[in-house]
């Protein structure tokens, strides 16, 4: 009986918070530019399947561009900043030297800023470097980031020391201890770090938007926000079928990675 | 190098343009414009045109700005009248009068002249008009006529409006709609000869006025009390536009809403008509508003000859003509705005025209800030049954604070 409720209780709590993702969807499918339907007309009488087709193919606006767009910056800074903020999360946390400890203090310090704090220094840095308007722009600002240091230095804090010191022994270097011995025992954090990364940079709105000019250089979230016009005429259909493209390669990346979210929100709080 | 402002490409001069985006697919809208662009590139050979779409209005704002602090602002500017201040008032734009007065120049007295007061500042003047909209109460014929009520009228009062509003409100049907948009109710408090705020820029002796109190609690007693409208959460649960579903009688807004009504499936484009904004006392001239979109020149540009050629273009009879089968707005030129004037309802928004004043935010800088204010305010008055002068007065105390800051 306990469980009989306890599973109507889920399938009440996945209906409500999918309903969003049914609506959006089945709005998607009205004819273009029609208006938010009322609930009772909800399901289209003949779904257009062609406003995929028109924001796919648009004209002018060149979807699979931001697509591209957004795979190269997602996958660059991905990789890009596993590889960086990790070798920094194993210096903090398996190497003796002096200052470590206020190293570690100072990247815990940048994560107290809210991120528009440090845009605009970064957007004139940019400007100074002539890499506005360039996929440059929006890979090099995310290729560090602190969060990224903390969780993988944590995570790293409870593998035993034991390892560092039978391969020191073994006159392993610095490196191979990272690359072969710290890196294979972390990958639920690097999973991890991975799929924050990704959710972060994919969805990320205000940086592409203020980094970039051309419309080839516009990521999948800042280009097909042009359906969305803030001047009252706003394209309902056609804006909810960029919604669902937009949202689609992250639902597939977090069905793959879903588990590592709440490791890594536990992951935060080890020692 | 790119990002440090255009220069020439393959001999041509790349004129960047911003503007808040479009609609983006590929209705007729979209191709008029692109033929527009593609006109001027064939008039000019030798400058290439780099049109820079920055959509959501506060993040067009922002870009531009960061834009102007690094040197890198576009070309052209497209200049909404919401936050013109911001612009005008920072010394970021060119002053285009010694161009318009010159020997390529323009003929302001062919606009509306309060499309012109947006960017006017003394003799200078920082924008050229191109499109604009008076708010207006919008109102479905048929509904009307289903009912036996008869249509609104140039110089109704609130109390004509409530009788007929509650007359419209059966069943599912309600006989207005209210958002809980600034940019809109502010007219029911413009309609009582109230405001938020005054001459300086200060709220707290208009937002507490009596007039700006009454004007308030008129609109809160139309959702709560006599339940004419739909109230916000019932709006937010079902997420549909009432007017355009057929669901609400009349509604408050600009000549965009035409754009969307074309292409709702259960209102017909001949049921809708346009009145003015109520007034609350008989004899009363009502008064609107008017959102103005224009065409500026970024300061830093490099291009100004090139910009300039461009907004003379944008702005010909010619173009104009082509741009204003789109729909969007009114032009802001008198002879295409009559022109395009064929039926009743485009005659009823130029009646209107010279009643409008231009929006807060076209002389008074951080006037975002008073509209999210403001939304707040009329939220807890609507959701939470705040008292109205009591919401006025938080509300006025929150703006002066924030705007003294400037």
């Amino acid at each position: 009986m306990k469980r009989i409720f306890s599973w109507l209780a889920m399938l009440a709590l996945a209906i409500f918070l999918i309903a969003p993702f049914v609506w959006m969807v089945l709005v998607s499918l009205h004819p273009a530019k029609s208006p938010i339907p009322d609930y009772k007309d909800l399901i289209p009488k003949q779904p257009q399947w062609g406003n995929y087709k028109l924001v796919l193919f648009s004209p002018e606006v060149p979807v699979g561009r931001f697509f591209l767009n957004s795979i190269i910056v997602a996958v660059a800074v991905v990789i890009g900043q596993l590889f960086i903020t990790s070798l920094a999360a194993y210096a903090m946390a398996r190497i003796k030297f002096k200052g470590a400890q206020f190293l570690f203090w100072l990247f815990l310090a940048s994560m107290m800023f809210a991120g528009v704090v440090t845009q605009i220094p970064v957007y004139l840095f940019m400007r100074s470097a002539g890499l506005l308007d360039s996929l440059s722009a929006l890979i090099i600002p995310g290729l560090s980031s602190a969060y990224s240091v903390f969780l993988i230095r944590q995570f790293l804090l409870g593998l035993p020391f034991e390892l560092d010191e039978a391969a020191y022994i073994d006159g392993a270097s610095y490196w191979v201890v990272y690359s072969r011995i710290m890196m294979p025992l972390s990958k639920p954090a690097l999973a991890t770090v991975a799929s924050f990364t990704f959710f972060s940079v994919w969805t990320d709105f205000f940086w592409p938007l203020l980094a970039t000019n051309s419309m080839r250089l516009r990521t999948l979230e800042v280009g097909l926000s042009i359906f969305k016009n803030s001047y009252g005429t706003t394209n309902w259909p056609l804006q909810m079928a960029a919604a669902v493209i937009t949202l689609l390669p992250m639902v597939i990346v977090f069905l793959f990675s879903q588990r590592y979210f709440t490791k890594g929100i536990q992951m935060s709080g080890m020692k | 190098m790119a990002g440090c402002g255009p220069g020439p490409s393959g001999g041509k001069i790349v004129l960047r343009i911003a503007d808040w985006g479009g609609a983006g697919d590929d209705s007729v809208s979209a191709q008029i414009e692109r033929d527009v662009y593609a006109g001027f590139e064939k008039l000019y050979p030798n400058i290439e045109i780099q049109r820079e779409g920055i959509p959501g209005s506060q993040d067009y704002v922002k870009k531009i700005l960061l834009g102007f602090i690094s040197h890198s602002e576009p070309d052209v500017i497209r200049l909404d009248a919401s936050s013109a201040a911001v612009f005008v008032d920072n010394d970021i734009l060119l002053d285009l009068a010694p161009l318009t007065n010159g020997k390529q120049g323009i003929n302001l007295s062919d606009f509306f002249p309060n499309t012109l007061e947006v960017a006017q500042r003394g003799k200078s003047i920082y924008a050229i008009p191109v499109d604009f909209t008076p708010m207006v109460m919008y109102y479905n014929r048929r509904l009307f006529d289903e009912a036996h009520v008869p249509y609104p009228t140039e110089n109704w009062t609130w109390a004509e409006f409530l009788d007929r509003a509650q007359k419209l409100t059966k069943g599912d049907r309600f006989g207005y709609t209210f958002t809980n948009w600034m940019a809109g109710w502010i007219l029911w408090i413009w309609n009582n000869s109230g405001d938020v705020l005054d001459q300086h820029g200060k709220a707290s002796s208009t937002a507490t006025s009596q007039s700006t109190v009454d004007a308030v609690t008129f609109i809160r007693d139309l959702v709560n009390k006599y339940k004419v409208a739909p109230s916000l959460s019932q709006q937010a649960a079902e997420g549909a536009l009432p007017f355009a579903n057929g669901d609400a009688a009349m509604e408050m807004s600009g000549h965009w809403n035409l754009t969307t009504l074309t292409s709702a499936p259960k209102i017909h484009l001949d049921d809708v008509g346009v009145a003015p904004i109520p007034v609350s006392q008989p004899g009363q001239k009502p008064v609107t508003v008017l959102y103005e979109s224009g065409w500026a020149i970024g300061k830093h540009s490099q291009h100004t000859d090139a910009a300039w050629k461009f907004i003379r273009y944008f702005t010909s009879a010619a173009v104009q003509r082509q741009l204003q089968k789109t729909g969007i707005g009114v032009c802001a030129r008198k002879d295409i705005a009559n022109e395009r004037a064929v039926n009743d309802r485009e005659r009823e928004f130029l009646k209107i025209v010279p009643s409008g004043k231009n929006p807060w935010g076209a002389k008074v800088q951080g006037y975002d800030f008073v509209e999210d204010e403001g939304t707040k305010m009329m939220d807890s008055v609507l959701k939470s049954g705040k008292d109205p002068r009591a919401a006025l007065k938080d509300f006025a105390s929150n703006v002066d604070r924030e705007l003294g800051k400037q």
